[in-house]
């Protein structure tokens, strides 16, 4: 049974790594390293401006510790399919589901540590007599307790029954538990904070053996809650890349039809047809594309050089316009794509017309910050039309030979 | 003569599946494609359809190759596929609105046709939802119904049997005789021989990517030796042929 974890786990962190791989991709680390820039320093400032202890501050520090606390599930990496093939070992499943718990500790840890570096400075402005030391038992605490809630996981993964009262057993005990504590140690005293997560914890390890000898693995519902966890991970990657088995579902968007009816139904706009309604009801490209604009009009209004702004401008368009390309060939996986008598030639007028289409609401929203920070610089006006000129040539000239290549 | 295959070998990359292949799907027949599993059936459909490029041979639909005019030749060819493929961000409508731009057919007139099929499967509610939502057999009724409502030479059903309840089929059976009626050939794949040999007018036995025999069931009965015979103790004996001559 420990061999099976062991070579689920090492199958689950390659594919983890692949998809994180993806996720961390140059564009995201650009902006990442912005975003944590920004952060730190509205968090700086934020600290600050609090200057000193207020009375609702063990409040809000208590729910903060309490979030960090729901940080990192139970990761068993069950597949439907054991319900049938490892039955008839049940009995040793438990074993498998140690290691699993066990492995499920090390995120928490992390993040624990982490976070708790990072709430340090908050927590020594914001509470009254608060030293490092008041943090260092807290993080300590929050980790019995998380502890104490992978306990508890397990746990449910079967139908014992020593355990007579249900609520012991259930998550939002514990989480009162903790926050209670949390606020305890805060105002009076964190010993007891940590004094209250020991004996909680040492009980619920007490009874976890019988517990678990009385029962019966729930298979079904064990199931559905890994499946669950794991469809959660795969949704956040499947923002950043196409996840193969997550079909990202079209969205309805009524209220983007009436852009639709934009594209006239002839046999010439056959594949307009298809690809607007699948950009606009896709949820992938239509996201990246939205960032892109959104993204790159605030960061222009923020810029102060015309040179810079110009580049930056250019280098949007660009990257929405190339991350667009792809899109060609969406449909043709699908065999009708390729039976359709719509000649090749319509199928690219119909790429490029889309796509002339959203570069040039993107050039036309992008110019705004320029016109607006540079409107008495001539040159301005240029830059402007440079970024029209190179829409075009983009879509009619480069798009052409690219989709050819591909 | 709407498909006419003649000395076609072909297959995946350089793996010849069919070998040598010829027959035809005459108007206004049936005509059932058998065979086991990894016969051939689905590679030959490829074929006709464009998706494979033959190695040899030639094929023709109303006369016409697909090297000569591609889009002429799709013209004429509609196509259930075995396991339905739907654009995942399409509504049923959009989806026939599509088919409708893209064969540049008569959209009143195609809708009113459609909307019969639609009725017959109990569709014709679900216009505004997404059919990759539904379940296999919806799309599978989606599928035939995008596909019967063109006007095309030439149908081609890969295993339309499977996934369909009994009612459907039987729907689908008398759509197929419409256009049966209206002199179209259809070609069907499909394992399920008793209600082949109910329907089909006549039969291609493909056996190891190569037509083993073909003809009304009376011909084959004829070629086999098999008097009395059913189109399942004909299917039989290929199969214990094939097994022969491998030993």
């Amino acid at each position: 049974m420990l061999d099976l974890w062991k070579k689920r786990l090492r199958k689950h962190q390659m594919e983890q790594f692949k998809y994180l791989k993806l996720v961390f991709n140059d564009h995201f680390v650009i902006a990442l390293i912005f975003l944590i820039g920004a952060l730190g320093v509205g968090y700086a400032s934020l600290v600050r401006l609090v200057a000193h202890a207020y009375w609702w501050g063990p409040i809000v520090l208590s729910l903060i510790y309490s979030l960090i606390l729901a940080i990192g599930r139970f990761a068993n990496l069950i597949e439907a399919a054991d319900s049938t093939f490892l039955l008839p070992k049940e009995g040793e499943f438990f074993h498998y589901l140690l290691a699993a718990r066990k492995y499920s500790l090390i995120l928490p840890i992390i993040v624990i540590f982490g976070l708790n570096l990072a709430i340090l400075p908050l927590t020594l402005v914001l509470v009254q007599g608060s030293s490092v030391w008041t943090v260092i038992l807290m993080a300590l605490s929050t980790l019995i307790f998380k502890d104490v809630l992978l306990w508890v996981e397990l746990m449910n993964c079967y139908d014992g029954n020593t355990i007579n009262t249900n609520w012991l057993l259930n998550k939002s005990f514990w989480y009162g538990l903790a926050l209670l504590s949390f606020l305890l140690g805060f105002y009076v005293s964190p010993i007891i904070t940590v004094v209250l997560a020991l004996i909680g914890n040492l009980w619920l390890r007490h009874q976890v053996i019988n517990y678990v000898i009385s029962g019966n693995l729930r298979f079904s519902v064990v199931i559905a809650n890994e499946n669950a966890r794991q469809f959660r991970i795969l949704k956040i990657y499947n923002l950043f890349t196409d996840v193969p088995s997550l079909q990202s579902p079209a969205k309805r968007r009524k209220y983007l039809d009436p852009f639709l009816r934009l594209v006239k139904p002839n046999h010439e706009n056959s594949f307009l047809y298809l690809f607007f309604r699948g950009f606009l009801r896709g949820t992938e490209y239509l996201g990246f594309y939205l960032r892109f604009v959104i993204i790159g009009t605030i960061i222009l209004f923020f810029i102060h050089q015309i040179w810079v702004g110009t580049v930056l401008y250019l280098l949007f368009l660009y990257l929405s316009g190339f991350q667009l390309l792809p899109f060609y060939s969406q449909y043709d996986g699908i065999v009708f794509t390729k039976l359709y008598p719509v000649t090749s030639k319509a199928k690219l007028h119909s790429f490029q017309q889309l796509l002339v289409g959203l570069m040039s609401v993107q050039w036309l929203i992008m110019s705004m910050p320029l016109i607006i920070n540079f409107y008495q610089n001539p040159l301005v006006w240029v830059c402007i039309a440079v970024g029209l000129l190179f829409v075009l040539a983009f879509v009619y000239g480069y798009s052409k030979t690219r989709i050819k290549k591909v | 003569m709407s498909l006419e295959i003649n000395n076609l070998t072909g297959g995946y990359a350089h793996v010849a599946v069919l070998k040598n292949v010829n027959f035809k799907a005459e108007d206004g027949q049936i005509t059932g494609l058998i065979g086991l599993n990894g016969a051939g059936k689905s590679t030959t459909i490829k074929h006709v359809i464009g998706l494979l490029t033959p190695q040899k041979g030639e094929i023709k639909v109303d006369g016409k190759t697909l090297k000569s005019d591609r889009d002429a030749y799709h013209k004429k060819i509609a196509y259930v596929p075995e396991t339905p493929v739907l654009y995942p961000e399409l509504t049923l409508r959009e989806h026939i609105e599509l088919a409708i731009m893209a064969y540049d057919l008569d959209a009143n007139q195609t809708m009113a046709r459609v909307q019969e099929l639609l009725k017959k499967f109990r569709l014709d509610n679900k216009l505004d939802w997404f059919p990759n939502n539904f379940s296999k057999g919806m799309q599978q009724k989606v599928m035939i119904a995008c596909a019967f409502m063109t006007d095309a030479r030439l149908f081609i059903i890969d295993e339309p049997f499977t996934g369909l309840d009994p009612l459907a089929i039987h729907d689908l059976l008398d759509i197929v005789e419409a256009k049966k009626k209206q002199g179209a050939a259809i070609l069907m794949s499909t394992h399920i021989l008793a209600t082949a040999q109910q329907y089909a007018d006549r039969f291609v036995l493909l056996n190891n990517g190569q037509v083993r025999a073909q003809g009304s069931l009376d011909e084959l009965k004829s070629e086999f030796h098999m008097s009395n015979a059913n189109l399942d103790d004909i299917y039989m004996q290929m199969t214990r042929e094939g097994v022969d001559a491998n030993a």
